[in-house]
C-alpha cells in the first residue's frame, strides 16, 4: 500500500513536450487509470512514475518519498508490459522467481510465493514451460504473476490487455479487478480503450496532448464531462456534436435551436448558459439520451429521416439526419425502424451537455 | 511426371542442380587434383574432370615436405584468438551504442562502421609501424591483434541489429526487479542473442582464417605463417606451381570453415536475419 503524487511533473523530449504540469495524488490502494488517445503521454507519465524515464521538471512521491532521482529497482514497484515482456529462455518459475532471487529470498520461501501466486492465477501447471509454449492469455497471466509475486508497493500496469484478442479482454479485465480488490495493492493503469478505463477504474484521468483534462470517477467523468474532448472519449458510442446551435430566450425559457429542431435547456444550466443567448455553442448529446417517440408535438422531440440502422442486439443504431446535420441515436431492439424512412426522435434534455464553440469547454 | 511436378522440375531442381555445380565445381577440382599423380596431372590426353589412379603423393608433400600441420595450428591460434577478442569488445560496444543512450552514442555507431570502411591495403602501412614499436613484427599476435579491427566493426554492426531485435521491456523490467546492468546483460541479453553472437562469431573466425595481406606482410618465418600465406608462399616457387600440394593444402585448409558453418547453419541463418523467437 502506497501514496503516489505527482507534482508539476512535466517531460521533455528535445524540443517536444510530452508531459505537461502534471499534478495528481493517487490513494493508497486505490486503482487509477490514465485514459487517452496515442501520444497523450499517459506511458510516458507511468514510465516517469516507474523511474524508467527521467522527469523533466516537477516532483514525484511514493509515500512522501522523493523519487525522482532514485533508480527504479529502489522504488519497490512492479510494472506490467503490453507485450509481457517475458524471459525467453527462462521458464514461467524462473521468470516469477526472478526478482524474489535478485532480492535474495530464500529458496524455499522464493518457491512458497511462486506456488502460491501460480495457484492464484490458474497457471500452476506450467510452472515448467517456457513462455513460447503459452499461449497470450496464459503469458499475461505469468506476467502479471511476475509482478505480484514481489508485492510491491504500487502496480503499474502499461496496456497490459492490449495484445489479448476480445473475449480474452473482457475476462482479464474482470479478473484483474477481482485481484486488485482482494490485494487492495495501489495501482496505476493505463490504456487507451475509455471502456477499460470506465469498467477498471476508482478514479480516471483523462489525458491529451500531455495535459490533464479531467480527474474523477468513472460515471462522474460520463455524467459531467469538463470538456467537448472528454464528453467525446468517454462513452460508446461516441457522444453527438451538433455545432452552431443558436441559444435563444424565450420569456422564462431558454432553447437551443438549429435547423431541424429546437430542444429547451434544463433548468440546471440554465443560469450558466443565459450569457450564450443569441449566440452560438456546440451542443453535444448522446446516442443513449435519443429515444424513438411518439408525437413530434412534445418541445423535446424531433423529426428525423433514418439512413442507417445497426442492429447489434440489446439495442438498434440508427444513423440520422436532422437537418443538414448527421447524428448517431440507440434505441430500443423492440423498434421497427427502416432504413430511409422519418422517424421521430425525443431527446432527454436534462442529459444533454453545451460547450462553448472557441475554449470547447462544458457550459454549466 | 506431372505437370505440376515437371514445372517444379524446371523452375527448381535443375536451376538448383546447375548452382550447386557451379558452386562445388571449385572443391571437386581441389579434390582431384589432391589425389592425382603429377604424371596424370600434366597428360592432357586423359579426362582431367576423372581421377585415373588415386595417388596420396601430394599429400605426403604436403604434410611431411612442408610445415602444413604448423601452419594450420598458426591459422586456428589466430582465428580463435581473435575472434575471442573481437567478440568480447563488440558485445559490449554494441549494447553500450544500442542501449545504453549516451550522448554521442550515434556518432560512435558511426564511426565504428566507417573504420570498417578503410580497405587494409591503405591500413596495412601505418600498422606496420605500430606493429614494428610493439615489437610484435613476425609474431603471431601481431595477427590476433590487427584483425580485430576488421573484426569488431562488423560484429559490432551485426550484434547491434541483433540487440535491437530484443524488446526493450525485458531489460526494464529486470531493471525493476533489481538487476543491475552488468547482471542484466549477462544473464538476459547474452542468452537471448546467443544466435547472433554464434553467427559473428562465425563470420569473425571465418574472416580470420581466410585473410591474406596481413599475414603476408607481418609474418616472415614460415613456421609462423597462416595456412592461407604459407601455401601460397612456400609452394609457388618462382613461376613454378605445385599444384598437387597446392591444392591438397587448399582443401584441408577449407575444411575446418566448412565444418564450422555446417554445425552452426541454423543458428547463422536466424542471427543474420535478427530473429528472436519469443
Amino acid at each position: 500500500m502506497a501514496e503516489v503524487a505527482l507534482k508539476s511533473v512535466g517531460k521533455k523530449f528535445g524540443d517536444v513536450l510530452a508531459v505537461d504540469d502534471f499534478t495528481l495524488k493517487i490513494h493508497h490502494g486505490e486503482f487509477m487509470v490514465f485514459v487517452g488517445p496515442s501520444g497523450c503521454g499517459k506511458t510516458t507519465t507511468l514510465r516517469m512514475i516507474a523511474g524508467l524515464e527521467d522527469i523533466t521538471f516537477g516532483e514525484i512521491f511514493i509515500d512522501d518519498r522523493k523519487v525522482n532521482q532514485i533508480p527504479p529497482k529502489d522504488r519497490d514497484i512492479a510494472m506490467v508490459f503490453q507485450n509481457y515482456a517475458l524471459y525467453p529462455h527462462m521458464t514461467v518459475y524462473q521468470n516469477m522467481a526472478f526478482g524474489l532471487k535478485l532480492k535474495k529470498v530464500p529458496k524455499d520461501e522464493i518457491e512458497r510465493r511462486v506456488s502460491q501466486t501460480a495457484e492464484l492465477l490458474g497457471i500452476f501447471e506450467y510452472l515448467k514451460r517456457k513462455p513460447r509454449e503459452l499461449s497470450g492469455g496464459q503469458r499475461q497471466r505469468v506476467a502479471l504473476g511476475r509482478a505480484i509475486v514481489r508485492t510491491p508497493k504500487v502496480y503499474l500496469f502499461d496496456e497490459p490487455l492490449s495484445n489479448l484478442d476480445a473475449k480474452l479482454r473482457v475476462q482479464m479485465r474482470l479478473e484483474l479487478k477481482k485481484l486488485h480488490d482482494r490485494m487492495n495493492t495501489t495501482s496505476i493503469y493505463v490504456t487507451h480503450d475509455q471502456i477499460e478505463a470506465m469498467t477498471m477504474g476508482d478514479r480516471i484521468v483523462v489525458m491529451k496532448d500531455g495535459k490533464i483534462q479531467q480527474v474523477g470517477e468513472p460515471l462522474d467523468l460520463y455524467m459531467h464531462p469538463k470538456n467537448k474532448f472528454v464528453a467525446g472519449f468517454i462513452g460508446s458510442p461516441t457522444m453527438n456534436f451538433i455545432e452552431n446551435v443558436s441559444i435563444e430566450r424565450e420569456g422564462n425559457n431558454i432553447f437551443a435551436r438549429t435547423e431541424g429542431f429546437r430542444l429547451p435547456v434544463p433548468e440546471g444550466i440554465k443560469n450558466a448558459i443565459s450569457s450564450y443567448v443569441g449566440r452560438e455553442v456546440t451542443l453535444g448529446v448522446r446516442p443513449e439520451d435519443l429515444s424513438e417517440s411518439g408525437s413530434p408535438e412534445a418541445p423535446e422531440n424531433f423529426k428525423a429521416f433514418v439512413e442507417v440502422v445497426q442492429p447489434v442486439g440489446n439495442q438498434i443504431y440508427i444513423d440520422v439526419k436532422v437537418g443538414n446535420k448527421n447524428m448517431l441515436a440507440s434505441i430500443s431492439p423492440q423498434s421497427h425502424v427502416r432504413p430511409k424512412s422519418d422517424i421521430v426522435l425525443g431527446a432527454r434534455v436534462e442529459n444533454l451537455h453545451f460547450f462553448d464553440p472557441v475554449s470547447e469547454d462544458a457550459i454549466a | 511426371m506431372t505437370q505440376k511436378g515437371k514445372e517444379k522440375f524446371f523452375r527448381f531442381y535443375l536451376p538448383l542442380f546447375l548452382f550447386l555445380i557451379f558452386l562445388l565445381f571449385p572443391f571437386y577440382w581441389m579434390f582431384a587434383t589432391t589425389f592425382k599423380s603429377d604424371v596424370e596431372l600434366y597428360n592432357l590426353k586423359l579426362n582431367p574432370f576423372l581421377i585415373h589412379s588415386w595417388s596420396l603423393t601430394n599429400l605426403k608433400h604436403l604434410f611431411l615436405q612442408t610445415p602444413f600441420l604448423r601452419w594450420l595450428y598458426n591459422t586456428f591460434f589466430v582465428a580463435i584468438t581473435s575472434t575471442i577478442i573481437s567478440l568480447s569488445t563488440s558485445l559490449l560496444a554494441a549494447y553500450g551504442i544500442q542501449r545504453i543512450r549516451f550522448r554521442g552514442s550515434n556518432l560512435m555507431g558511426i564511426g565504428i562502421f566507417f573504420c570498417y570502411l578503410v580497405p587494409p591495403t591503405i591500413l596495412f602501412i601505418p600498422l606496420a609501424t605500430m606493429v614494428f614499436k610493439l615489437h610484435l613484427w613476425d609474431s603471431l599476435w601481431a595477427l590476433s591483434l590487427i584483425y580485430p579491427t576488421f573484426l569488431i566493426p562488423f560484429c559490432t554492426w551485426l550484434l547491434m541489429g541483433y540487440f535491437n531485435s530484443i524488446p526493450k521491456e525485458l531489460e526494464e523490467c529486470a531493471m525493476m526487479d533489481g538487476a543491475s546492468r552488468m547482471w542484466i546483460f549477462l544473464r538476459v541479453i547474452i542468452p537471448l542473442s546467443l544466435p547472433g553472437i554464434l553467427s559473428a562469431g562465425i563470420f569473425a573466425f571465418t574472416l580470420s582464417w581466410n585473410e591474406y595481406l596481413y599475414a603476408l606482410t607481418f609474418i616472415s618465418t614460415s613456421l609462423k605463417k597462416t595456412v592461407s600465406v604459407g601455401l601460397v608462399t612456400e609452394l609457388v616457387r618462382g613461376d613454378v606451381y605445385h599444384w598437387g600440394p597446392l591444392m591438397a593444402g587448399a582443401l584441408f585448409g577449407s575444411v575446418p570453415v566448412a565444418l564450422v558453418y555446417s554445425f552452426f547453419v541454423e543458428y547463422y541463418v536466424a542471427g543474420i536475419s535478427g530473429a528472436l523467437k519469443e
